[in-house]
């Protein structure tokens, strides 16, 4: 029902939009997960999962967008928290690639 | 059902809330070049570290470590861009001013083709090298 309300297909290309994010940041995780056991750094295996947590709570980000702007129409624009969110996810990510880095040393 | 209910457990800052609502189609526009930064960021960041982690072959190693270094910093302040860059766009488009300008997207290309190229080059002396 969707694209009957919008020919843009907005609210489906938003949505679509934090999935893509969310898988990045997934990846990101798995990366430095896999670093994480083969160093045994216990420091990076708990960075990692914070970041894993980080990337599904990205998803439920997304995952709830996708029902407001369905449900209560496109107008409703998106929470500042939820991108100020996104942001640390990311830098948390930067760090805990740099941690990742390090261990190679 | 088309007019915005405001959330009163979500205090906006006062930059959201000034001059007028723009078109929904920009807002969401707005959102999305937001989140397309973000995964910008995020890839620069897994070729870092998978630079790092995956070319053993390649020495001197403190090189490729720098170079993984340095696109995490990039990662860093990609981010820390997006966020800026969607705070300025909603606050124009609120207030009908132009968008504002940023040399981003022509200083990401150029340091993205720049590490490409001495990437490549490096691989190849060290290949001939070996």
């Amino acid at each position: 029902m969707r694209g009957a309300q919008d020919p843009g297909l907005q609210p489906e290309r938003t949505a679509l939009s934090w999935t893509r994010t969310a898988g990045g940041m997934l990846l990101n995780a798995l990366i430095c997960l896999r670093t994480g056991y083969t160093s045994g750094s216990l420091a990076l295996l708990g960075l990692s999962c914070a970041l894993l947590v980080a990337a599904a709570l990205t998803f439920g980000f997304g995952r709830r967008r996708s029902l407001v702007l369905v449900r209560h129409g496109p107008q409703i624009a998106a929470d500042v928290a939820a991108m100020r969110w996104v942001t640390a996810a990311t830098l948390l990510a930067v760090v805990t690639g740099l941690w990742a880095i390090a261990q190679q040393r | 059902m088309t007019t915005p209910t405001p959330d009163p457990r979500t205090r906006a800052p006062a930059w959201r809330t000034g001059g007028e609502e723009p078109d929904y189609r920009f807002t969401l526009a707005n959102e999305r070049t937001f989140l397309a930064w973000i995964r910008t960021a995020l890839a620069l960041l897994a070729a870092g570290v998978l630079l790092d982690q995956f070319s053993t072959q390649l020495t001197p190693h403190g090189g490729v470590a720098t170079a993984a270094v340095l696109l995490s910093w990039a990662a860093a302040a990609l981010s820390v861009l997006a966020y800026t860059r969607w705070r300025g766009n909603d606050i124009a488009m609120r207030h009908k001013a132009p968008l504002p300008y940023s040399h981003a997207l022509a200083v990401l290309a150029g340091t993205v083709g720049l590490a490409c190229m001495a990437l490549g080059a490096w691989i190849a002396v060290s290949g001939l090298r070996a």
